[in-house]
């Protein structure tokens, strides 16, 4: 399977060169292009210096837009893609899952496949959680459960592989972006999802996408959208 | 009944409206597809101000004690559906921005390779 790596990156400069240095040791197989969503920090100057496979949106439109806009260069390759995986820039996933993650694909014939970190009990996440985490995990797996009837263990997780049926549906639809609420819409249109147990790391640097979304307005706009819009598409 | 001062203030209200509407329409400060709902909401304005039957009418017709009570329902009912047609256009527009801004980032690296 040929996989490309998208990673959506907003003001890394001090983690994505590791993250990026780690996909290249460890996958030597596997494409990555890094998405930068009009960093201001330097992001993009120190992309361009390190030779990094990147494209540079100009202004700051968000983890969706981002994601979206590396599937786009995706489709537009010459080579044909198996399979996209969106991958963090803040380090916290750890690159020699992504082929167990293919191989997950491969014999389940899933079209999505989360890395969980809850899985297995023995691959627990090694940053604690907390309370609202706990919670927000809880109401978003409980949700899902109702509206699919499928168990998924870790809505949120960032890892996620999308398979050549289905993430060409990132272009080709404006309101479907690499997070929680897109996961009701594929189990609900008969796509495969399955789970791979994981580990992560905290991350190194920074806030992530997620504290800067504000947990709360998260959480609503998530169960909402999983409510009245996924659903009914 | 409506009150005089009612009607009065309604008058004023709908001509200031206009006037103010037409002068930014002069100057091409909004755009036509824009401007035609202002220039009949003021339109409507006057109306009731000049012919208070119009009110009472419709407030009888719907069992409303009131016709100043009409008059707001009247009004929040249009500007509901006309901020509902504004997030419509919103939506299209921020997509607009994100797709150009996609297509220019893939367009710059393309060209950067080259």
């Amino acid at each position: 399977m040929k996989i490309l790596l998208v990673v959506p990156c907003y003001n890394e400069k001090q983690n994505i060169f590791t993250v990026i240095n780690g996909i290249e040791k460890e996958l030597e197989k596997v494409d990555y292009l890094v998405v930068d969503d009009g960093s201001t920090d330097g992001t993009t100057q120190l992309l361009k210096a390190n030779k990094i496979n990147y494209i540079s949106l100009h202004v700051n439109c968000g983890l969706k837009a981002a994601f979206q806009a590396g599937v786009q260069w995706a489709v537009e390759q010459p080579i044909h893609y198996d399979a996209v995986c969106q991958f963090d820039a803040d380090g916290q996933h750890i690159p020699r899952y992504i082929p167990e993650m293919e191989d997950l694909m491969e014999w389940t014939k899933a079209d999505v496949v989360i890395a969980s970190r809850y899985k297995d009990k023995n691959r627990r996440i090694l940053q604690n959680g907390g309370v609202e985490k706990w919670f927000a995990r809880t109401v978003l797996q409980g949700l899902i459960h109702f509206l699919t009837g499928n168990k998924i263990t870790d809505p949120t997780s960032g890892l996620r592989m999308y398979k050549d049926t289905v993430y060409p549906l990132f272009v080709r639809d404006d309101n479907l972006g690499p997070e929680p609420d897109s996961i009701v819409y594929f189990l609900k249109k008969q796509y495969r999802v399955e789970e791979l147990a994981v580990k992560m790391n905290p991350r190194i640097f920074g806030e992530s996408y997620l504290i800067a979304l504000e947990p709360l307005r998260y959480m609503f706009y998530m169960i909402s959208s999983m409510l009245f819009i996924q659903w009914w598409r | 009944m409506i009150s005089a001062a009612m009607r009065v203030g309604l008058l004023l209200g709908g001509i200031g409206n206009a006037v103010y509407v037409l002068k930014k329409i002069q100057k091409s400060k909004i755009a036509n597809e824009e401007a035609v709902f202002w220039v009949w909401s003021s339109f409507i304005i006057v109306l009731f101000a000049v012919f208070p039957g119009l009110p009472i009418f419709f407030a009888r017709l719907l069992g409303i004690e009131s016709s100043a009570n009409l008059i707001f329902l009247f009004f929040i009912a249009l500007l509901l559906v006309r901020v509902f047609q504004l997030s419509l256009k919103l939506s299209a527009l921020e997509r607009k921005i994100v797709k150009m801004n996609q297509k220019t980032a893939i367009k710059e690296k393309e060209k950067a390779e080259l």
